[in-house]
Parts: C-alpha cells; sequence; structure tokens
C-alpha cells in the first residue's frame, strides 16, 4: 500500500513537469478562453491528521462527494480512504465558462504512528469533510501511575 | 461572467467553481468544504455577486501530525452580465457544494417565434 503525499495539482503523475507548464499557460492564457487540461486530472484530497491522548483524528476535505461514494478500509496501523466524485451531468464544451472542479478516483492511506483499535473506529461526513476517529489501543495511551509515599 | 480578484483586506481561499451556461439559467457550483448552511453569505452589489462562506474552525488540541488543509474562510467575486435576472439567483447547499442559480433575462432567453 503506497502512502501518497498530496499535492494541490495531481502532481503524483510522470506528466507533472508538463502539467506545470500546462497551468502557466492557462494562467497566461486564462481570460482569453476557459481553462483547457491536455492531460486527465488527478486529484486527493486534503487532510489533518491530529493525535490526542486517546485518538487520532483524520479530517479530509470531500467536497461533492456523497456518503456512499467513500469507502474506508483499515489494514494493522494502515488506513486507506477511497473514493470518487461523479460528474452528475456532461455538458457539451461550449456550456462551460469555468471548469475547476476534479471528478474522478481518489485513494489515499495513512500510516498510524502508534497503531490504533481497528474495531472502535468511527467516522463521519458532514458539509463535505469526512471526520476519522482511531481510538489508540488501551496500551497506548498514557498512564498515571499513583506514587504511594510510606 | 468573469471572475476578480478578491480585496486584500484579509486573507480569503477562493473556492473552485464551475460556471455552467445552459438555456435559461447560468449554474455556478462552489467546493466549500466545512461550510455549513449558515457559514454561506451571497451577495449582489453593484454587478458583483460576492459569495463568502465561514468554515467551521474547531480548535487545535493535541499533536498535530499532518495539516494540508487551509483554515481561510472562502471568498470570490463574479461580474454579473446583463444578461442575468439580479432579482432571480437561487442557492443550495449539499455535500460542501454551493450551487448557486441565476436566471437570464427574458430578454437573453431564446425564443420561439410562430410562424403564421
Amino acid at each position: 500500500m503506497a502512502l501518497v503525499r498530496w499535492k494541490d495539482r495531481g502532481e503524483m503523475s510522470p506528466w507533472s513537469a508538463l502539467r506545470d507548464l500546462e497551468g502557466q499557460f492557462n494562467r497566461l492564457f486564462g481570460e482569453l478562453g476557459r481553462d483547457y487540461d491536455v492531460f486527465e486530472r488527478v486529484w486527493s484530497p486534503a487532510v489533518d491528521l491530529k493525535e490526542t491522548e486517546q485518538a487520532y483524528t483524520l479530517e479530509a476535505d470531500l467536497p461533492g462527494l456523497k456518503r456512499e461514494d467513500i469507502e474506508l478500509m483499515v489494514v494493522d496501523n494502515m488506513i486507506t480512504i477511497k473514493g470518487e466524485r461523479k460528474q452528475e451531468e456532461k455538458l457539451e464544451e461550449k456550456g462551460y465558462h469555468r471548469f475547476e472542479r476534479r471528478y474522478g478516483a481518489f485513494q489515499r492511506s495513512f500510516e498510524i504512528p502508534g497503531g490504533f483499535d481497528s474495531e472502535k473506529v468511527t467516522a463521519k461526513f458532514e458539509d463535505g469533510v469526512l471526520n476519522v476517529t482511531l481510538p489508540k489501543r488501551e496500551e497506548a495511551k498514557p498512564k498515571h501511575i499513583e506514587v504511594r509515599v510510606n | 461572467m468573469t471572475t476578480t480578484t478578491p480585496e486584500k483586506a484579509q486573507c480569503f481561499l477562493a473556492p473552485r467553481v464551475n460556471i455552467i451556461e445552459r438555456e435559461d439559467t447560468v449554474s455556478l457550483e462552489a467546493e466549500l468544504p466545512g461550510v455549513s448552511k449558515e457559514g454561506i453569505n451571497l451577495e449582489v452589489k453593484d454587478g458583483e455577486l460576492i459569495l463568502t462562506g465561514k468554515r467551521t474552525v474547531k480548535p487545535a488540541e493535541g499533536r498535530v501530525h499532518m495539516n494540508e488543509r487551509p483554515m481561510a474562510d472562502y471568498r470570490r467575486v463574479f461580474s454579473l452580465s446583463r444578461a442575468i435576472d439580479r432579482g432571480r439567483i437561487e442557492a443550495a447547499m449539499k455535500d460542501g457544494v454551493l450551487t448557486v442559480t441565476l436566471h437570464k433575462v427574458d430578454e437573453v432567453k431564446p425564443r420561439r417565434i410562430a410562424v403564421n
């Protein structure tokens, strides 16, 4: 399973250099026409990963996805988010004045440093943001040991 | 409809948008993850449509391992052409995507003229 770093312009493909150039051209000529994209766009959601004493929380920006289009998988210390943003209707090209939204499938995996209790993972999806709570295993939680004085 | 740069007073994020023209309407779709229906503000002023979205920000707690999500609010200004009926603008929010439906004024809509 691959750990995929987030890059905003989908620079995970060998086409990244060309894509950059294309981006520059789009910026130069952006006002003359629509933002054409020669290659298929790759997208990957932005993610925050935080850790508290009790759990890890993973938040991902997934605007325009439906609950049923999101899939979560856990293996060992790894959590994988898979999903697809589906285009509801495809109009002929001349109907678009701006086309900045990305469509298609993505997949990202994250290794959770100290592991988590895979039986207790919960997830919710609200306002286009996925929020996953990965509770720590009991043995990974900090313990308070009382010091007794005789 | 063209876009203009927002004012520099505060740092905002420009949401990704699709602007789609249909026969009678122009649809604007904006990606606003983390913005609830209550956090949206749409304003028509001096021929411009001003969209702002307040992101629900939770105070950072614990240790941060990854921080890719920008925490600024959203703002983008669109200039409206004369073909848009300023009085008929509808908006709906779903799964972090705002869809604004702008109706064209009757004069610019395609019309069928009956031949007698």
